[in-house]
């Protein structure tokens, strides 16, 4: 190993790579860092088009996932107001009508609730972080605000 | 029977039409009676403000109250120290100061020392010079892309 | 429970790697994307309930049966493709690209020599990964290029830790030789390989 490493240093050559050298784990491990290096500098040049489909992917499984949860919340929600579709159904009297009517009105509801919570939940996730961030930053607002500072800064 | 059926159905469906849009509508109308506790104590700079502020600013603020537990405590108390004057600043002014935030978050760190210091040093010009580079330099933002 | 945004988060942190690793895999920029697109929706409807902790592995094996999938689709429609180009005459998978123009090179501010030299050298990392045996590849990938351990990455390939060890060895050996045989002591690999220590 000793050895190697001086090959290494003296000649600076990828053709001193042999069996030995690799089957040692630091060895590997170092030549599958310097892979994994260019294989990072190359996702970060992906073609547009890739990289548009790859965002609106990711964009319709997290759309999917807001769904689903804003509709288990509605079905809780749903699941408490049980007693008045009862009720309700009760007072139409036939049973399997009682039934037929109470899972309309279900997924109805159901539908209704959740395009309303995904537009609302939409349109709060687009801010990604609200003020509070701004707020709390290493600037006061104001710093961010004075176009006197931003033209202060220019001339100095 | 079916008939009956049809009503309710309908009935039904406009009332949660209704209560869905109200509910929607609501969330950015609410009064400083309405908020809740935990609302009210991080917006407490507002209390005297709050039913005049526009929706939309409500909106707003409500969004930094839903983010403010999240926070740590020190910046907490930032948050608190600078609410007010942030809930005063014109339309303008608070979008100028969003998109320069999101310049300055990318900033490499050396460079934000650099301007805090920048800013400190500038504090410490005389106010009438502050408002003469004001006056001096143009709006940076149109109506358009306000709040 | 994750948040939408904490899958946001997630997957934009792995979409690159995770569509150029498939493209390694299945030979196939369009299939590739298909495939990642397969795995994000089925991570949000299978696993939405599992806290984000649990994402990379989650993802991960996901999108290797999905591309598993893929491959047992893939060997019918070759059978297709060989039968009707035994009748027909010409052969339809006769792709072969000149990798130099298809790369999409962002502009780095670097010399463009030396830009030049790291494109080729990436052509060949990327050719000789896609001529890695399927499970050397997907050994590589999860433990060097996705960081995750022997466990981990044994968890996912359905293997003992022992054969995972096996494999990222064979993997490093052979994409070592095939790059020394490319000759890319020349092109600079060498050196990024033994100056970083």
């Amino acid at each position: 190993m000793n050895m190697h490493k001086d090959n290494m240093t003296n000649q600076n050559d990828i053709n001193l790579i042999d069996d030995d050298m690799i089957s040692d784990p630091v060895m590997e491990a170092q030549i599958a860092q310097s892979i994994t290096d260019f294989l990072n500098n190359r996702v970060q040049h992906l073609k547009p088009e890739q990289e548009q489909r790859l965002s609106a992917a990711r964009n319709a499984a997290v759309d999917y996932l807001a769904e689903q949860q804003a509709q288990y919340s509605t079905a809780n929600r749903i699941a408490g107001h049980g007693n008045v579709l009862h009720w309700f159904g009760q007072h139409v009297g036939n049973n399997i009508e009682q039934h037929r009517f109470a899972s309309t009105a279900l997924l109805l509801v159901v539908m209704l609730v959740t395009f309303f919570a995904v537009q609302q939940f939409g349109f709060n996730n687009n801010l990604e972080n609200s003020d509070a961030f701004l707020l709390a930053s290493d600037l006061p607002p104001e710093a961010y605000a004075d176009k006197g500072f931003d033209a202060w800064i220019e001339s100095n | 029977m079916d008939r009956i059926q049809l009503g309710l159905k309908s009935a039904l469906v406009i009332f949660f039409l209704l209560v869905t849009a109200s509910a929607t509508a609501d969330e950015s109308n609410v009064t400083w009676a309405q908020l809740t506790d935990s609302q009210r104590q991080v917006l407490n700079p507002l209390a005297s403000e709050w039913d005049t502020l526009r929706p939309w600013q409500r909106e707003k603020m409500l969004d930094i109250a839903r983010d403010y537990p999240k926070m740590s405590q020190e910046k907490q108390v930032l948050v608190k120290k600078r609410l007010t004057n942030w809930s005063r600043m014109t339309p303008y002014e608070r979008e100028n100061a969003r998109k320069r935030h999101q310049q300055f978050k990318a900033l490499p760190a050396d460079k934000k020392r650099e301007l805090r210091k920048k800013w400190q040093e500038y504090q410490k010009l005389p106010e009438s010079e502050r408002a003469k580079l004001r006056a001096e330099s143009p709006e940076a933002y149109g109506d358009s892309d306000l709040d | 429970m994750a948040t939408p945004k904490e899958l946001s988060d997630f997957l934009a942190t792995v979409e690159r790697r995770a569509f150029k690793q498939t493209a390694y895999a299945v030979r196939d920029d369009h299939a590739a994307l298909d495939i990642v697109q397969d795995a994000m929706m089925k991570l949000a409807e299978k696993y939405g309930d599992r806290p984000p902790t649990e994402f990379p592995m989650l993802f991960q094996r996901i999108l290797q049966n999905t591309m598993r999938d893929f491959w047992r689709r893939q060997k019918v429609r070759n059978m297709w493709t060989s039968l009707l180009s035994s009748f027909g005459g010409n052969d339809a998978d006769s792709e072969d690209r000149d990798p130099l123009e298809t790369i999409d090179v962002g502009d780095d501010s670097d010399e463009p020599s030396i830009q030049l030299a790291r494109n080729q050298t990436i052509q060949l990392i990327e050719h000789a990964l896609e001529k890695l045996p399927a499970r050397q590849r997907e050994a590589f990938v999860l433990r060097y290029w996705e960081e995750m351990d022997v466990a981990e990455t044994a968890e996912i390939m359905g293997c003992s830790d022992g054969s995972v060890k096996t494999h990222c060895s064979r993997a490093v050996h052979a994409l070592a030789l095939e790059l020394k045989k490319q000759g890319l002591d020349k092109l600079g690999l060498s050196n990024a390989i033994f100056d970083r220590k």
